[in-house]
């Protein structure tokens, strides 16, 4: 920079761009050079000599002109520091007041913008956030990928997953060499009486191994001990500690009464458990479960580290096939699957499923957006052209337009915070409360990072593609192109790309979410079998001390549900193991005088046994043959009821009244027959039903169903029937109050919320979609409104004009629906598991979805194309 | 005489306040100006001339001097000038008030 002299601004903007210590302390010293440079010429010149000039010159520095010197150097050095970062921060505050001034001056279009975004990102975090708490939160199992859940399945007998009986868990426990530890559960209910009224619980049998194989380490206190001799122990949930025992840690060594008998409490599970179990016991096996060979229980196994998982499913299935010759039970074979499957295996897909619809949405959601501020920076372009031709840098107008974007987008991430905290306690209010961990949804860190992430990612997408595309504009392109704007074609093919970007990812939504709307009317207008409307059902627990035979549970039972129907407004009322599409067992058995099956095995059934009204109660229709009677008691002949898919599975064409079953060891004879009641979630039926008199069963669950069928509101009766119960006995414990209507809605309610969020996607992609089409046609409209005005001047009709912007709307939403159809057959297949009794690529599916979105595509393109023909041809030539 | 504190700054302001110029131009200035009486300590001119740069009072430039050397121009910016004038009005108000005081006869 030596002799010429240069304008301020730019030596002052090249020292700052280029700042650096070196340069701070040159400057420092020449300019303290120059000092005493000219003292000793002005000396020199009043005649000092030039030795004794310099000497006085340094002298009159007042200090040693090294200590001088570097006292100057490092005050220059932070000096240029400081101001550096002042004109770093100046610059953004008059950016960002800049970008106020201009988003201020288009209300409008800050206002959509802001709005969507806020929407968008709001929307997409509370999805986020319900989908974080359920699967991807962190379970408090150690090293969860070498936990397995152990089964057994039999294709034979359409059982996919079944229970393990004890004699094939013992033979494992003893042989198996790839597993560190196994153990086995065995899943009930439990009546706990603490300070409060008794209680049912969720009671979990378990062998002392089982907190190990899963890799729990209690939160406070210890798991049961391998010893079993010492008194009996109970480990409990955190939820139930919180919320039943006080949460305080002198819980350890309290006593609860479990099923009448003392426990002292020895753990607390922590807190992320996703099942709904609330005490844990131990599980000891009588000679009994040794013997009959039940499948009940469910196993779990830790793999010795360096064990593949296959590897430990072959060794378990080799140590059953050799059991077999002494439990003659083949055709079982072993199935594992990663333990968390248990938990979450159902609503994975539809969680990521949804998961990737909300990312759908955000994207479209921000190529809305940069379509709608390209839009605008092209509006500006006049402006922006003529500031770089006046001098303006390409760095200083895209970091001016980034601002902008980076404003817009900050003001809409708070706003989508709020938005997120709304949007979850909405969800977790919708969600299914059998969804696992559903009651920790909550706003979190990890919902307030994701925010943050989606927000960077629009700024990126709508703020940096159009601000690096328009600072590419040029004075001499601009008026080149007659003031039309710059490299039209090139922008053109930018906004064209986003537009079909948004049409076939809105496409893929909507199909999706048309797929699921049809399952979910599928599965709502399936025929239940039963009348689910005006019953309301409760559960209540016998404990085994107080009724230790079936025939006092039943004797019990029985008179609740005689007192029930006398309650004014009960029309009819019913006790039973489970209720209509839940039954509890599944039991083998045979036709009597019909040829042996082929295969080794016998048929299985799942029996349910009733009272006499529990029919009437479920408004079951009766077929053929006659109901229960009182008369069907222990003395009298065994009977059952069957139901129709019995008939048609081994009656096909005969009749089944008087025939008779080997159930469960006994002879039964068939005297009635029923309509089939569909399995609970379940699209298609696949196991027969045998309803017992209860009054003739042996053995009874300690857990049965009553019910009554009323005139009115059954939630208005919920009252009444606790009280019968207490009147009769103030120790059972009555739970689980609910109409059949919420049980039935329970049972697709997993659906039902997928669905529900599904369409909400569906829908905002559509909008989102419809504003991309709008703002892209309405910017040609405006960009070409001269030519327009010319050929209306020159004599086009209106109809000419606007074909040619419908023309456009229907070549983007062709190549957007071609896309999005191959996109979502493909997407689709790979998430069938979702849709129920409909096929992914249903046609009427695709056609609707396609019809809707050419409609939307057509009512967001005639806005402009209207506005065409009102162009006034001397405005529009007047115009530049 | 040495400077009274606080009285640099003013000092300077009002010396570049006709034309830019260099660290040792000023200190000439006010040494011809006050006859002599006041001295001007260079490193302290020199930062002083800093400080009032990084509060935008006075902005500084590289120039050529005269005798063909490399120097430090400094001019006074809008808000330097600004600042000089209340300097100036609260400087003539103390002294003022000091002559008062100091003058003040037996009554």
């Amino acid at each position: 920079m030596g002799d010429s002299r240069i304008r301020p601004g730019v030596s002052r903007l090249f020292r700052l761009v280029l700042r650096s210590d070196r340069r701070a302390r040159a400057d420092a010293d020449a300019e303290l050079d120059a000092f005493i440079d000219s003292r000793v010429e002005h000396l020199v010149t009043h005649g000092d000599a030039p030795d004794n000039a310099r000497a006085r010159a340094i002298a009159s520095l007042g200090a040693p002109i090294d200590e001088v010197r570097s006292s100057l150097r490092s005050s220059a050095v932070h000096r240029d520091a400081r101001m550096w970062k002042r004109e770093r921060i100046d610059g953004l505050i008059r950016d960002v007041k800049h970008a106020g001034r201009s988003l201020r001056r288009t209300p409008s279009f800050t206002f959509a913008v802001t709005a969507m975004l806020a929407l968008t990102i709001g929307a997409t975090a509370s999805v986020f956030g319900v989908v974080d708490a359920v699967l991807l939160k962190a379970f408090p199992f150690r090293d969860v990928d070498r936990t397995l859940l152990i089964m057994e399945s039999n294709s034979r007998l359409h059982l996919p997953k079944f229970a393990v009986p004890p004699t094939t868990f013992l033979d494992w426990r003893a042989q198996s060499r790839s597993f560190s530890a196994l153990a086995a559960s065995r899943g009930g209910f439990a009546t706990v009486i603490g300070s409060q009224e008794p209680e049912r619980v969720i009671a979990l049998k378990v062998t002392p191994s089982y907190f190990a194989a899963l890799g729990i380490t209690p939160v406070l206190g210890r798991s049961l001990s391998v010893d079993s001799s010492g008194p009996a122990e109970v480990v409990i949930s955190y939820a139930y500690w919180k919320t039943r025992l006080g949460g305080a840690p002198s819980v350890l060594g309290e006593v609860l009464a479990v099923d009448g008998r003392p426990y002292a409490v020895v753990g607390v599970v922590p807190n992320g458990w996703p099942g709904e179990e609330q005490i844990w016991t131990r599980l000891s096996f009588t000679a009994e479960d040794e013997l009959d060979g039940e499948h009940n229980l469910v196993v779990y196994g830790r793999l010795r580290p360096g064990a593949k998982a296959d590897e430990g499913r072959r060794e378990l299935d080799a140590i059953v096939a050799q059991g077999v010759s002494t439990a003659s039970d083949p055709g079982w074979s072993v199935v594992t699957r990663p333990v968390l499957d248990q938990w979450i295996g159902d609503v994975r897909p539809a969680f990521f499923a949804l998961l990737g619809g909300a990312g759908c949405v955000l994207l479209i959601g921000a190529a809305t957006l940069a379509n709608l501020y390209l839009v605008r920076c092209f509006a500006r372009q006049r402006e922006i052209a003529v500031r770089m031709a006046l001098g303006a840098t390409r760095i200083r107008l895209t970091r001016e337009l980034l601002v902008e974007a980076t404003l817009l987008s900050l003001t809409a991430a708070a706003i989508g915070v709020g938005v997120a905290v709304a949007g979850v306690r909405v969800l977790r209010a919708l969600a299914p409360s059998s969804l696992p961990r559903v009651s920790d949804v909550a706003v979190d860190g990890r919902m307030l990072g994701f925010c943050a992430l989606a927000t960077v990612l629009t700024v990126l997408v709508f703020g940096a593609l159009p601000a690096w595309k328009t600072s590419r504009a040029s004075l001499a392109d601009f008026l080149r192109e007659g003031g039309r704007g710059t490299g039209a074609v090139q922008q053109r093919r930018l906004q064209d790309g986003l537009v079909i970007l948004q049409l076939s990812i809105a496409f893929v939504l909507l199909t999706g979410a048309g797929l699921l709307m049809k399952s979910l009317i599928q599965l709502q207008g399936m025929d239940l079998g039963f009348r689910p409307q005006g019953v309301l059902t409760a559960m209540i627990t016998l404990s085994p001390e107080r009724y230790p035979t079936a025939s006092r549970q039943t004797a019990f039972a029985l008179q609740v549900v005689e007192h029930l129907a006398k309650q004014p407004g009960v029309t009819a009322a019913s006790v039973s193991t489970g209720w209509p599409g839940r039954g509890v067992g599944l039991y083998p058995f045979d036709v009597v005088g019909d040829p042996p099956p082929t295969q080794v095995q016998p048929s299985l059934a799942r029996v349910t046994f009733v009272s006499r009204d529990y029919f009437r109660t479920m408004g079951i229709a009766l077929r053929r043959g006659r109901e229960i009677l009182p008369s069907d008691d222990r003395r009298a002949v065994p009977i059952v009821v069957i139901d129709d898919a019995f008939v048609r599975r081994f009656f096909a064409g005969r009749d089944p009244i008087g025939r008779q079953l080997a159930l469960n060891s006994d002879t039964v004879t068939i005297v009635g027959v029923v309509a089939t009641v569909r399995e609970e979630g379940a699209a298609e039926q696949s196991l027969v039903g045998i309803y017992e008199p209860i009054t003739q069963a042996q053995d009874v669950p300690n857990f049965v169903t009553v019910a009554a069928r009323v005139a009115d509101n059954p939630r208005a009766h919920a009252a009444a029937l606790r009280r019968v119960v207490t009147s009769l006995d103030a120790s059972v414990p009555v739970s689980d109050v609910k109409t059949m209507v919420a049980r039935e809605n329970e049972s697709i309610s997993t659906t039902r919320f997928s669905t529900f969020l599904a369409s909400l996607f569906a829908l905002a992609a559509l909008a989102l979609g419809a504003v991309g089409i709008y703002s892209v046609l309405a910017y040609i409209v405006r960009q070409r409104r001269r030519e327009i005005g010319i050929r209306i001047a020159l004599g086009a009709r209106n109809i000419d004009v606007m074909s040619e912007v419908l023309k456009r709307t229907v070549v983007l939403t062709v190549v957007g629906l071609a896309l999005g159809t191959a996109a979502a057959w493909m997407l689709t297949r790979a998430l069938a598991s979702l849709f129920v009794g409909v096929s992914p690529h249903d046609p009427g599916i695709f056609a609707a979805a396609a019809g809707l979105f050419a409609l939307v595509a057509l009512l967001a393109a005639s806005v402009p194309a209207f506005r065409t023909t009102r162009i006034n041809a001397v405005v529009a030539l007047n115009s530049t | 005489m040495g400077l009274i504190r606080g009285t640099l700054d003013v000092l300077v302001l009002k010396t570049i306040s006709w034309t830019p110029m260099h660290a040792f131009e000023i200190a000439r200035w006010l040494e011809d100006r006050s006859d002599g009486r006041l001295t001007v300590d260079g490193p302290a001119l020199i930062q002083a001339l800093h400080r009032m740069e990084e509060r935008k009072l006075v902005a500084g430039e590289w120039g050529v001097t005269e005798n063909g050397r490399r120097a430090r121009y400094y001019g006074v910016t809008a808000v330097g000038r600004a600042h000089l004038k209340t300097e100036i009005a609260k400087l003539a108000d103390d002294t003022d008030a000091l002559m008062t005081v100091l003058s003040a006869k037996r009554t």
